[in-house]
């Protein structure tokens, strides 16, 4: 893909800029494009260079906002890490995972795990990557079949060495097979069909669907709530939702999804994210109530907006 | 739960999966033989989506003037330079100029199809250039393509001729979507290249006035897949503060009305009613209109289900107790 | 190195990749984003590669071990084969069906010559460049090859029926869940059958349900809209958009790896 910007600095009518990024060497990568050869060059213009180019004051709450829940999710995990143990609510669907996988065993059928539509970028995906790692060390130790359809390429790859990962903490690597997590399709239909062919075909005893799902939801829950399968359901995509509760046993909602990988494994790290998580969200929850009560009563009261706008501007992007 | 007892009800416990089936069928099937024309009331958020490109060329004008006031006021000589420059390409195209980004595949076609060719034919009965492209999906393009030769066709029946090159260009499918909107954010030439035909952008006389997001009045993305609209919040709306509307089906559009309500996006067209509307509000009944009959036949289907099915819980558990 | 490499590139990377939001600066806005954008681009077309290489290796398995639904698997790779050969090969073959082809076309009064080729992908916009800068031509020549073939009557076709499919499982879903057994689920009941009518548009059959033209349910159906489904969306919406911060924040710390197999 031919891209020029990216060669400017190798020649051609950008090489002017290419003499002022060395001449400018000072202020490091950040010489370009506004500076050019006829502009003075001292230190008070490459400051007010500095100034102008190396933060965007409009994204200064945007800053702030990151830096500090940013912080307060890493200090809980710092404080999760000294041994501090965290108390997480019972979540339904999570804690059906072991009966779940139990079943199949006694049945000795395998266990469909159904990652959604994301892709490796999409959190939920990342989240249902974690409670399938769990789910893998479970399964190993029952020597029960595992089948991970993928819709992406890199997915797989990831799943893969997730599972393998799974099966070497348990100690069974030599169950591991990398054929039962495969690639069907990129294509969102093409993919469901194929899943539900194979839950028809395979009859497996226990469907997982965590993850990113879109329109597909209902076709792969209605199909395997017909071949009898216990069924755990979890995404973030509130649309959704009501189509899984309908078709499954149990149903992960929104960021219980998130907590479940903490939830499964009860390591402190992820508890204590989970804590910071909860936190960062009374915080908000704060700034809300009170944002609401300055704006409600400066309405009513008929006061100068500038006394509550400045406190709506504070989030505003 | 205990077992019916009339033979009716046994019947129909058994094979109430295969009755529903078949009303669905009918429901859906007959009314479009049947030639009964719905009034259909715009809403507020299509209504929205189609002002906004009804008045494309005086947004364009506004931004011209914006500009032009801008330049005036500026002293920095680099700044000026810039600003004339991007002035000049706003001059190239007054009627202004419309991304339409087709976002869907054939299984959403026929909720989607609807709106896109509304939104198409507006835009060239307004003589708006109009830039497609289908960045996420690459099932969708041969499907664009149809439409936008569908929607230039009825325009040259209507108005006079479209044709591609001068009045519209499609850019096609490029993967990583998130990737390519941020790389459109700063020269959409560089970020594609070449259109669909093969044919190489930089030397093509429509993309002389576009060079990134700033050069487009308006985006508007059709589409079926959630997070496809939060991407073009992230990336036009936030970063590039570009005016954005969306058709999307009509089972997940309510997750957009939090964006609609925060005036991140300026408009919001709902399924195949959505599309329906847009063609009331633009004078041409076309598809959608006729589908609408349909869609109410099966909606009324669906409460009938919900009566039915509440009375028969209601009926066992007074039998229960 | 082996664990601590990946960690490092992906946490730099991360950094980098949120400071630029914050830098305006042109050699960052410009040039470092359209790298970046190019360059996974580029790794996401090798993403592909690698779909297609297990894709040909789950199926060739069933294959050769003739497992229960082998046929399926030769069905699968013939026509992934057949699709792709036929879109790439440059068209150089064309058949003139200059007798079956014909379409009159109205306004302009051209003849449009449609011709079935075999391969190559022609895209259907430059057929009205070539009308157009031949405007005295009779005969617009339209091609279309197999590959063309293949989307417009196999793929888009079973596309839509499968995502019809939808619509029957809502209707059995929708009597079998809407049962009204307390009274949250009478309130989700009456609310669903509120939106349900005022999508539909009942003034017409039922006049004295209109209030200033728009029926009353129209009406409700926007509150209901707008206010306690907006409410639970952009409750949903703050969490999980802190659930995905929490999850970056691991992520570009390098407490979480799911790229090099999950625990830290």
């Amino acid at each position: 893909m031919g891209n020029p910007g990216c060669f400017s600095w190798a020649g051609g009518k950008n090489r002017g800029k290419m003499v002022s990024y060395w001449a400018a060497s000072a202020t490091g990568l950040m010489a370009a494009g506004r500076m050019k050869r006829d502009d003075p060059m001292n230190w008070q213009s490459i400051l007010t260079w500095i100034w102008a180019n190396a933060f965007d004051p409009t994204k200064a709450n945007v800053l702030v906002a990151l830096v500090l829940l940013g912080a307060l999710i890493l200090y809980f995990i710092h404080h999760a890490r000294r041994g501090r143990q965290l108390y997480v609510r019972p979540i339904a669907g999570l804690q059906s995972v072991h009966d779940a996988i139990g079943r199949a065993t006694e049945l000795g059928k395998p266990i469909l795990y159904v990652s959604g539509i994301g892709g490796e970028g999409d959190v939920a995906t990342i989240a249902s990557m974690n409670i399938l790692g769990c789910i893998a060390e479970k399964v190993a130790d029952y020597d029960t079949e595992l089948r991970v359809p993928c819709i992406s390429p890199i997915v797989m790859t990831i799943e893969q060495e997730l599972v393998k990962q799974g099966y070497t903490r348990a100690g069974r690597p030599e169950n591991y097979r990398e054929d039962n997590i495969f690639f069907v399709s990129d294509d969102q239909f093409a993919y469901a069909t194929a899943v539900s062919a194979m839950m028809i075909r395979e009859k497996p005893a226990a469907n997982f669907f965590m993850g990113s799902f879109a329109a597909e939801s209902l076709l792969l829950a209605e199909t395997g709530s017909s071949t009898g399968a216990i069924q755990i359901a979890g995404t973030d995509q509130a649309t959704q939702i009501p189509f899984f509760i309908v078709a499954c046993d149990y149903t992960i909602i929104g960021e219980e999804l998130y907590a479940a990988g903490a939830y499964l494994s009860r390591e402190p790290l992820l508890l204590g994210s989970l804590k910071g998580q909860d936190i960062t969200k009374l915080v908000i929850m704060v700034a809300m109530a009170t944002g609401i009560v300055l704006v409600t009563v400066g309405t009513v009261c008929n006061a100068d907006p500038r006394w509550y706008n400045w406190f709506v501007t504070l989030f505003a992007v | 739960m205990i077992a019916p007892v009339s033979k009716p009800l046994v019947f129909w416990q058994r094979h109430y999966r295969h009755i529903i089936y078949v009303l669905v069928f009918l429901c859906v099937l007959l009314p479009m033989f049947l030639p009964v024309k719905l009034r259909v009331n715009v809403s507020p958020p299509t209504r929205n989506v189609f002002n906004a490109v009804d008045t494309l060329a005086a947004a364009r004008h506004d931004a011209i003037t914006n500009l032009e006031a801008m330049i005036a006021a500026t002293t920095n000589r680099t700044g000026i330079a810039r600003l004339k420059e991007r002035l000049d390409r706003l001059r190239m195209n007054t009627n202004g100029v419309l991304m339409l980004s087709c976002d869907f595949a054939p299984d959403t076609a026929p909720e989607l199809e609807p709106m896109a060719v509304a939104i198409l034919r507006h835009a060239f009965a307004r003589n708006v250039r109009v830039l497609a492209l289908t960045p996420s999906t690459v099932t969708g393009v041969q499907l664009a393509e149809k439409i936008i030769g569908v929607a230039a066709r009825q325009s040259t029946n209507l108005y006079s001729a479209r044709v591609d090159g001068r009045d519209y260009l499609f850019l096609g499918f490029r993967p990583n979507m998130f990737q390519l909107l941020m790389a459109m954010g700063e020269n959409i030439s560089h970020a594609y290249v070449t259109d669909n035909a093969g044919r190489d952008l930089a030397t093509q006389p429509f993309m002389r006035g576009i060079q990134n997001y700033n050069d487009i009045d308006l985006i508007v993305s059709i589409t079926g897949y959630t997070g496809v609209p939060e991407m073009w919040i992230q990336v036009a709306h936030t970063r590039n503060k570009r005016p954005l509307g969306f058709g999307f089906t009509a089972v997940g559009v309510t997750d957009y009305y939090p964006y609609l309500h925060s005036k991140q996006i300026i408009g919001l067209l709902a399924g195949l009613r959505g599309a329906a509307e847009y063609e009331i509000a633009s004078g041409l009944p076309d598809a959608a209109c006729g589908r609408m009959f349909s869609q109410f036949c099966s909606h009324l289907l669906v409460i009938v289900l919900v009566i039915v099915g509440n009375i028969e819980f209601i009926y066992y558990r007074r039998r229960t107790r | 190195m082996k664990s601590g490499l990946p960690r490092y590139i992906c946490g730099i990377c991360g950094v980098l990749m949120l400071l630029q939001f914050f830098i305006p600066a042109k050699f960052v806005q410009e040039t470092v984003v359209e790298w970046v954008a190019n360059s996974i681009m580029i790794v996401g077309c090798f993403g592909l590669a690698i779909g297609l290489a297990s894709l040909i290796h789950s199926h060739g398995t069933r294959i050769r071990r003739k497992t229960p639904g082998w046929g399926f698997s030769v069905v699968t790779l013939a026509t992934a084969a057949i699709v792709a050969f036929v879109g790439l090969v440059p068209r150089s073959v064309t058949f003139d069906q200059a007798d079956k082809g014909v379409v009159a076309h109205t306004v302009t009064t051209r003849v449009d010559r449609i011709e079935y080729t075999v391969f190559g992908y022609q895209p259907e916009t430059s057929n009205l460049v070539a009308s157009a800068a031949t405007g005295n031509m009779p005969v617009q020549r339209t091609s279309k090859p197999l590959f063309d073939w293949a989307y417009n009557y196999m793929l888009y076709p079973l596309g839509g029926t499968t995502f019809a499919l939808l619509a029957f499982y809502i209707m059995t879903a929708a009597y079998r869940a809407m049962r009204v057994k307390s009274w949250e689920a009478g309130l989700l009941l009456s609310s669903a059958l509120v939106v349900l009518l005022g999508q539909i548009p009942v003034e017409e059959f039922l006049p004295w349900v209109r209030i200033h033209g728009i029926s009353v349910f129209e009406r409700l159906k926007e509150l209901i809209m707008n206010f306690p489904n907006m409410a639970s969306q952009r409750g949903i919406l703050i969490g999980v958009a802190l659930g995905a911060l929490a999850t970056s924040v691991k992520i570009i710390a390098g407490i979480e790896r799911p790229y090099m197999g999950g625990r830290s």
